[in-house]
């Protein structure tokens, strides 16, 4: 295989072509949903794809497909230039950030290959999760999902990179539902690691899912949360939403270079208030988010977005890079062979602090206490986000009162940011899908316990 | 080898493999999308074009009660083999479901138009490019502000063959073609974005020309600053918004998957008044040209009009034939799925029906309002209770019938269930947005956060 894609970067080189980059992949994927004890769907398959993307004079062409023969695919390259060479007659200059040549073998350690792994034994890890969610109580009901992923990918570029990358991931997902009298309410958890499926040994679902039936029954009592203007302490994995949402979006150069983040012409300003540090590292160990190379050939890296509120640098892309003059950061991924890289973030999480959680509640007479995500959104245009949370609870006087259901809050990136008076030592991180121009990627935030002044809170009460 | 020999084959091994019973599908798509940036800050200008072609088979084996799926983007004979083989395996073992009853069996499928238009097999590449220069000027030169204009092109077209055997040997083409323009501008540090899309079957009615007006009409507006008290008021959501906010807050809680399993708040509310007299909601498989329309849905069914609200009383689910048969009633030929996933239910063209009104005299009548054009954090939706909280953005302040600016941060909280009770009346803005046929819509009462 390797063989084809450097013949087709040489072939459209010959052709005039600045840059090519051939990607190969071939991955195996298992999707498990179970309802209530009952398996609906276990579905395995199996796909092969290369994606060809072409530089031309500044023009980008990209084509893809499933069909793998050398016929098609001289095809799909002939169009990738068509495309470029079209897009070139009215863009500017692209100059690429240089980066090393790479020829390089990685792969996640694996025992118990997913592949080869019955589809049994994935039946039963996540049919025993789901039970113990209904044993927690006869008013609960569940919803339990499992994926696994196992992927061999090369990457050969014009410039010679050759990087061959195997990967394996297992993500579960679930949600309990607890009702009585009319009244459902329901709440979510979810676990991912990178590795074979020795790996499931160490996520802990069954005690995830007992947690979460007793959380979904607690929520039963609580109260509609009030709407209007808060102090907010946000837990670890609120953190990463906001640190993910509010500001790691609008940090990604391809936004920086088109015009559509609120922090381009930001550097070495300041975006936050000094306890503010945030993080990109796609070398965490394990983590959901972790890559060796990303899907243009460039070495995975941690990275200092903002440093104690300055604003550091940008995640990009080589396109990007050599736009702003920055390093390339690694950052350019996409979901699959169907898709040219984009920027994504990785791991990306705000540095602890050294105050406890107590020491945050004490100066707050009246506020809101938020725990666990339940998806955010962004406009990084104007800076706007917002993100749901499992669990809210009153703060009074320092101490935590009544508890709250249907939570949401609002901010602006730049004012939120500089809104944080306060950052605990603990930390905690968390997987997610991410998406961004159609493409769905693996990725974790987190962060310490923070405390935000003046969120906007849409609540009925 | 045709989709449609793909899928009979597929079946034919199927049954000499055991199964009881078994169905297929089968795609192939074809995409373009030519997309550009003019940045004048920057001074970029970006153009990009892609290109996907694929194509994959799906297949559901059915042992006794025990269902599987399986899937495969290599569609030769051995392959195919393969995957049916595998699927075999997994359903053999599986827990039998008590509650299946049978794949579906054949009907004859109407005759739908307008949703194919072969134009699009051979997109014109180079006159879009020239559209989206000409687009991406005039946006630009049309205020001083703007910074940044997206504009875009993507052409799709596909084939589906559906088989199982049962009978049932189906397949069709069809076709959509999108364009977009998308606006940032800044003004004495405010920053400001607008934006519209247009989706349609043929290449000669999509026009990128109402999304250009739209997006400076909006950008525009947004160059102002209007605050508003917050508090219960009258609200009217632009399509766009409405397709959001109704994914996730009404289309979950009419899936009969929901339903049956007692996580929807329209669950054991049929019959019952669950909206507004004025309102009714359709699900039409059938729309002329619609973006939702084909002869049949997912797993063959002959697409069908299902009336879900009429005149304020909850009608009837959305349904695919495992839910559908479970009942002992025929489904609302609303099952979805591609080859690479099981079947789940998805709304066709659900079409919003009411008391229609001028869109200047629905605006002009508001004394205090808000007008939503897009809402952020649908997905947060409590599909048990209706439960939302949501951002409006971007949002504008009526005032005395005038959009006088746009509000910044502001939220809205409520149920969807007291939405549909205090709907008042729509415009005569009839759009397509995904899913949704709707025109702008004024609901009362709505509580408001700023």
């Amino acid at each position: 295989m390797k063989d084809l894609l450097s013949y087709l970067t040489e072939k459209g080189e010959k052709e005039g072509a600045d840059y090519v980059e051939a990607r190969y992949q071939r991955f195996y994927t298992t999707r498990i949903e179970v309802r209530d004890g009952r398996v609906i769907s276990a579905l395995p398959g199996i796909e092969r794809g290369v994606a060809i993307r072409v530089l031309y004079k500044g023009g980008w062409g990209f084509a893809t497909t499933n069909e793998i023969e050398k016929e098609t695919l001289n095809k799909a390259l002939k169009t990738a230039i068509k495309m470029a060479k079209q897009s070139s007659l009215d863009t500017g200059e692209v100059k690429l950030a240089p980066t090393p040549i790479v020829e390089d073998e990685v792969e996640i350690k694996v025992e118990k290959p997913l592949e080869e792994t019955p589809i049994e034994e994935k039946i039963k890890f996540i049919l025993q999760a789901d039970k113990s969610a209904r044993e927690a109580s006869p008013i609960i009901k569940s919803t339990s999902n499992y994926q696994d992923y196992s992927e061999r990918k090369i990457i050969c570029t014009s410039s010679g990179t050759q990087i061959e990358i195997k990967n394996s991931w297992i993500f579960w997902g679930m949600w309990a539902y607890a009702s009585e009298a009319g009244l459902i309410q329901s709440y979510r958890d979810r676990f991912a690691m990178l590795g074979g499926f020795e790996i499931t040994e160490k996520m802990n679902v069954e005690e995830r899912s007992r947690r979460a039936a007793e959380k979904s029954i607690e929520l039963l009592k609580a109260k509609p949360a009030p709407g209007g203007r808060f102090t907010v302490i946000v837990d670890g994995v609120l953190a990463g939403l906001i640190a993910h949402e509010a500001i790691g979006h609008a940090s990604e150069a391809d936004g920086v270079l088109r015009g559509t983040s609120i922090l381009r012409g930001k550097l070495g300003e300041r975006v936050g208030s000094k306890h503010v540090t945030l993080i990109d590292d796609a070398t965490l160990a394990e983590k959901f988010g972790m890559d060796f190379y990303d899907d243009e050939g460039v070495k995975a890296q941690r990275k200092i977005l903002i440093q104690n509120g300055i604003l550091k640098g940008y995640l990009t892309n080589r396109e990007a890079a050599g736009k702003l003059n920055l390093p390339a950061t690694g950052n350019a991924r996409a979901q699959n062979y169907r898709y040219p890289p984009i920027v994504r973030m990785t791991n990306t999480y705000f540095k602890p602090g050294d105050m406890s959680l107590e020491e945050l509640l004490e100066d707050v007479k009246m506020g809101i206490y938020a725990k666990g995500g339940r998806g955010g959104q962004v406009n990084p245009a104007e800076g706007v986000f917002q993100f749901g949370a499992q669990e809210a609870y009153l703060i009074k006087n320092g101490e935590i009162a009544e508890h709250l259901r249907d939570f949401s809050m609002s901010g602006f990136i730049l004012q939120t940011l500089k809104n944080v008076t306060g950052v605990a030592k603990d930390f905690d991180i968390y997987p997610s899908f991410c998406g961004k121009g159609g493409q769905s990627m693996r990725t974790t935030c987190g962060g310490p316990h923070i405390r935000i002044e003046g969120m906007i809170v849409g609540g009925k009460a | 080898m045709e989709l449609l020999e793909i899928v009979k084959k597929t079946i034919n091994t199927a049954q000499r493999m055991g199964a009881s019973q078994a169905d297929a599908i089968a795609m192939r798509r074809h995409e373009i999308s030519i997309h550009g940036t003019n940045d004048k800050i920057g001074g970029l200008r970006e153009r990009r074009a892609e290109s996907e072609i694929s194509k994959g088979l799906g297949v559901r084996i059915v042992i006794k009660k025990s269902l599987a799926y399986g899937y495969t983007t290599v569609l030769d004979e051995n392959s195919i083999i393969d995957i049916v083989k595998r699927t075999v395996k997994i359903a053999e073992r599986k827990k039998p479901d008590e509650d299946f009853k049978t794949l579906p069996k054949p009907k004859k499928p109407p005759i739908v138009e307008g949703i194919f238009d072969k134009k699009i097999v051979n997109p014109p590449i180079e006159e879009t490019f020239e559209i989206l220069r000409k687009n991406l000027e005039e946006t630009m030169e049309a205020n001083e502000y703007f910074n940044t204009v997206r504009a875009g092109y993507t052409f799709i077209w596909g084939e589906t063959a559906i088989a199982n055997t049962l009978g049932i040997e189906e397949g069709y083409r069809e076709s959509a073609v999108a364009a977009s323009i998308y606006i940032v501008g800044e003004k004495n540090g405010l920053r400001i974005s607008g934006w519209e899309s247009d989706a349609k079957r043929s290449l000669n009615e999509v026009s990128i020309d109402y999304c250009r007006k739209e997006a400076i009409k909006y950008a525009e507006k947004a160059l102002t600053i209007a605050k508003i008290n917050g508090g219960e008021m009258t609200v009217i959501f632009q399509p766009s918004a409405l397709t959001s906010l109704m994914n996730y807050a009404f289309i979950r809680a009419i899936d009969a998957y929901n339903v049956q399993e007692g996580k929807s708040y329209l669950a054991n509310k049929l019959g019952k008044e669950v909206a507004a007299e004025k309102l009714t909601i359709i699900d039409d498989g059938l729309y002329s040209k619609g973006l939702r329309t084909s002869p049949i849905d997912d797993e063959g069914t002959p697409s069908q009009r299902t009336i879900i609200v009429e005149n304020g009383v909850l009608k009837s689910y959305i349904y695919d034939s495992y839910t559908a048969y479970k009942e002992g009633r025929e489904s609302t030929g609303n099952a979805s799925r591609s080859f690479r996933s099981s079947v789940t239910i998805s709304p066709r063209n659900q079409i919003v029906q009411g008391e229609e009104t001028k869109i200047d005299e629905l605006i002009g009548d508001v004394k205090e309002g808000l007008l939503v054009r897009g809402v952020m954090g649908a997905h947060s939706t409590n599909i048990a209770t209706g439960a939302f909280s949501i951002v409006a953005s971007p949002a504008y302040a009526i005032r005395k019938g005038e959009i006088i600016g746009q509000v910044k941060g502001c939220m809205i909280a409520g149920t969807f269930a007291d939405i549909l009770k205090n709907y008042e009346a729509q415009g005569d803005d009839k759009v397509q947005k995904g899913f949704l046929i709707a025109p702008s819509i004024r609901f009362r009462k709505v509580r408001v956060t700023v």
